[in-house]
């Protein structure tokens, strides 16, 4: 290793921290390009931040000797990420098995009618149970049609357990569909169910991940307000990029029975399906000149409901990324149709130089 | 837990050593000192690569878990250089995931950063009718003002932006662009701003 490439090295470092705080002059940019030209590692590593001159770099590498640091602490081997793992595949296992067992359960219950509305109180007598209320349901449900929101839970509805709140869901689509609907329903609320059940059970940002602290930063603000389905169905991202964020892509498959039953709870897709909709965005998002002129990059995130006509309304930007994009990313998004959905929708819309 | 018996704190091993270290022990101590040495260039080159920061933070920690893995498969010579390698492939492997069309936006490989040797100005604030003069005055005001401060008035990133109220992100992002706003125009007129040192 060579002594005077660690000293510029050093000296480099200590420049560049210097950049990042604002004690930086003329004399320094230009000692700074010198060692920027004798070397492609630190003239590509000063590129990039070069090519960010606003963020504050400096909080965020502070995070990451952090999180390097309880990485060093914690792992001695692969012990941990085999955990995780094990954690999943039980999950998994549960969860199928539940599946599985559903149909035999709910065929023995009774097939009343349940009201939907708060007269469902009468509902909850019929099984027997307590009404208890998940308070993270009852603060999920806002102020919709009750017929649409039977999974975020009712007054009334025994949503003490995940498990009675899903038998909730397959008396009444049974109620309401042939046998042969109710065959995808059950697929459909498995893919749906299964992602909310996790983040009732443990932290709102999903658990699933390999890394929790990635999503958190990413900033899942809409999975703290709204449990539903916004965080589970609804992020596969336009630009899915979140390592291990599994759910992006199960929610990736469409379920067309969806649309044609309003008992169940829909969670709306892009005409089209996922990828048509990336695809569109890849061909039509482009930064604002505003933007480019000051060397802005990044995505917007939007949350919106659809109407009847599959227009996207109420669009709420959740994220923004400035300049004119916030905009142009809620023009992309109205210029396309979407399927109908009892919840909201939240999507990312990149806009890359 | 055994601790060698040598003279040198960790500091002053080299790469190669510290490595050696992990590799013969299995303790990731080890790595984490020698990743942490060069993790703000990595970070960097995450940037210029992905052009988003939280990506690229994560990829920072992505690339840490294939340190751990690679560095016991592979005899490597020069620790630095295989990290620079590493991280390169890794983000643009990063990249190409996301943006599979050749002819969407460009790719990172192909992309020249004039930034990188920027132009040298004049110790005088041109007079006149010169090229510089004109393109200085084609600025918006807020670059125009950041960059004579920073190179006319050799004031650092902390003093303008004190002098002008503003976030020293923002005076950064100003004398950035207001410099290829410049080298765009200087360009124009047919004018090379750019005197090695």
């Amino acid at each position: 290793m060579n002594p005077s490439v660690q000293n510029d090295d050093a000296r480099f470092m200590e420049l560049l921290k210097r950049w990042q705080g604002g004690d930086f002059t003329r004399a320094d940019e230009q000692e700074l390009q010198k060692l920027m030209r004798a070397d492609d590692f630190r003239r590509e590593a000063m590129e990039g931040f070069m090519s960010m001159p606003e963020p504050d770099h400096a909080a965020r590498l502070e995070t990451l000797r952090s999180r390097l640091k309880a990485h060093k602490d914690r792992e001695k081997g692969r012990v941990v990420p085999l955990f995780q793992w094990l954690a999943i595949a039980a999950s998994l296992t549960l969860l199928i098995g539940v599946a599985i067992f559903f149909p035999k359960i709910q065929s023995e219950r009774n097939a009343e009618p349940v009201a939907q509305t708060a007269p469902g109180l009468d509902s909850a007598i019929a099984y027997e149970e307590a009404p208890s209320h998940n308070p993270e349901f009852t603060e999920a449900a806002p102020s919709k049609s009750t017929t649409q929101r039977k999974q975020a839970g009712e007054p009334g509805n025994p949503a003490s357990s995940t498990v009675g709140a899903e038998q909730n869901l397959e008396q009444k689509a049974k109620s309401d569909t042939d046998a042969a609907d109710l065959a995808e329903a059950e697929e459909t609320y498995k893919r749906d169910d299964k992602p909310l059940r996790s983040s009732q059970t443990e932290t709102p940002a999903g658990n699933l991940d390999k890394d929790k602290d990635a999503l958190k930063k990413a900033q899942a603000p809409s999975s703290q307000s709204d449990i539903v389905t916004t965080p589970s169905n609804s992020y596969p991202n336009a630009a899915p990029s979140r390592p291990g964020d599994a759910r992006a892509k199960k929610s990736q498959a469409p379920a067309k029975e969806q649309s044609q039953n309003q008992n169940r709870v829909l969670a709306g897709q892009p005409l089209g399906g996922w990828s048509a909709f990336q695809e569109y965005l890849r061909q039509n998002a482009r930064l604002t000149d505003n933007a480019r002129n000051n060397n802005i990059s990044g995505s917007v995130r939007l949350q919106f409901e659809v109407n009847e006509a599959g227009k996207p309304v109420n669009i709420k930007v959740l994220r923004r990324l400035g300049y004119g994009c916030d905009e142009e990313a809620e023009r992309l998004l109205e210029n396309w149709k979407w399927t109908e959905s009892a919840v909201p929708l939240s999507v990312d819309i990149p806009f890359i130089r | 837990m055994i601790k060698f018996h040598r003279t040198k704190a960790p500091d002053h091993l080299t790469d190669e050593e510290l490595l050696e270290r992990y590799v013969s022990s299995g303790d990731a101590h080890h790595l984490g000192l020698l990743y942490e040495r060069y993790m703000p260039m990595v970070y960097g080159v995450c940037l210029k690569i992905l052009k988003d920061a939280g990506k690229s933070e994560d990829a920072v920690m992505a690339i840490y878990e294939e340190l751990v893995r690679k560095t016991k498969e592979h005899q490597i010579e020069s620790f630095r250089g295989w990290l620079y390698v590493l991280s390169r492939n890794h983000c643009l492997m990063e990249w190409r995931k996301n943006h599979r069309r050749p002819t969407d936006s460009h790719a990172p490989e192909d992309m020249v950063y004039y930034d990188a040797i920027e132009p040298v100005f004049e110790v005088e604030l041109p007079r006149g009718r010169s090229p510089l003069a004109k393109c200085l005055d084609e600025l918006p005001q807020q670059q125009r003002k950041s960059v004579e401060m920073f190179y006319y008035e050799d004031l650092s990133y902390k003093e303008i932006a004190d002098l002008v109220s503003e976030e020293v992100g923002k005076v950064r992002s100003y004398i950035q662009n207001g410099r290829r706003n410049l080298k765009i125009c200087l360009d124009k007129h047919g004018v090379s701003g750019i005197r090695e040192e």
